[in-house]
């Protein structure tokens, strides 16, 4: 993995210049431990489902840690990041 | 397939031009409702290597040097940019109150590191009753289920001494007033872990807190960890 120099321009979230340096990639093998435990285990988890419709009846399965695809690329309506959500039907959210 | 590594706000600052991630995929950036995530053509398989699991942090860590990030959990791939985008429009008010909640924050810790043999008699005391190894013999049904017994409540002690030991480091902390997620995992060599959610500019008040625990629970050894992007507290 390459990773471009940091920044100096300070940020609106109170990072400087000195505070990016210590965002550096650590190569200690000590923190492994540590980084293991927090990204494994840790972190926002993404949970994804399908609306699928068989026969008229509705069937929802769920994938964790995997988005399949949107609601819109499922029904096959080619929804597009600037056109309008298309109204979703009860039970349909992202969870 | 696209793997995620974190997210942010559509106004703070996109990943850096020659930005790589896991297995050197080229990282760059969907937009939502305001939002956006971080993401890279994914592996053919999600494997957590240890190179991977650095990769997978490295990204966060570049977002780190300008806003905090909600760094997402390792292994988590989208089919495309669509369906990254309606993560971000299904969950947007749940992803821009966990950015309030850690704008200008970072996440450090400690281990605690202990003797277990020597907490294990601690937290058994004087229990009158023989002990039986674990490991036998066992002349008998009987004698066996009283080794498991035995184990059980000893793990019970264990982990209750541990959690009070926790307790105990975690008072020398709360002065600093940040959030802390704690995690009991009695060991061998580890009784547990703690990790406060501290702002960017306070690194170093925490370590010399660390430095006081160390003067305090000099039978323990505590490592400092971090610091991190906020993985426990999103």
């Amino acid at each position: 993995m390459s990773v471009p120099p940091p920044p100096v321009a300070s940020t609106g979230d109170g990072a400087t210049g000195d505070d990016a340096r210590l965002w550096l990639s650590s190569e200690e093998p000590r923190s492994l431990v540590d980084l293991v435990n927090r990204v494994l285990d840790r972190g926002v988890v993404v949970t994804g489902h399908v609306t699928l419709s068989v026969a008229g009846v509705d069937l929802v399965y769920l994938g964790l840690n995997a988005v399949l695809t949107s609601i819109s690329g499922a029904r096959g309506s080619g929804g597009t990041p600037d056109a309008p959500e298309p109204e979703r039907p009860a039970g349909t959210d992202g969870e | 397939m696209l793997y995620g590594y974190c997210i942010r706000r559509k106004a703070d600052p996109p990943p850096p031009d020659g930005t790589t991630g896991v297995d050197g995929a080229v990282v760059r950036r969907v937009e939502g409702a305001g939002l956006a995530l971080w993401l890279s053509a994914a592996p053919a398989d999600r494997n957590p290597a240890a190179t991977r699991i650095r990769d997978h942090d490295a990204v966060v860590r570049v977002a780190m040097r300008t806003v905090t990030p909600l760094p997402i959990r390792f292994g988590t791939v989208f089919a495309d940019d669509a369906a990254a985008r309606a993560v971000l429009h299904d969950r947007a008010t749940d992803f821009r109150d966990a950015l309030d909640r850690v704008r200008g924050r970072m996440e450090v810790g400690v281990r605690v590191v202990w003797d277990e043999d020597v907490e294990r008699d601690a937290a058994q005391g004087e229990d009158p009753r023989p002990k039986i190894l674990s490991s036998g013999p066992f002349p008998g049904g009987r004698r066996y289920l009283e080794a498991r017994r035995q184990r059980i409540e000893s793990d019970e002690a264990l982990r209750d001494r541990a959690g009070e030991l926790l307790d105990d480091i975690e008072a020398h902390f709360a002065p600093l007033g940040a959030p802390c997620v704690r995690e009991v995992m009695p060991r061998t060599d580890v009784a547990g872990t703690l990790s406060h959610l501290i702002g960017r500019s306070e690194l170093e008040p925490y370590r010399l807190r660390v430095e006081g625990v160390r003067r305090v629970f000099t039978a323990l050894s505590i490592a400092m960890s971090g610091p991190f992007a906020p993985y426990s507290f999103v």
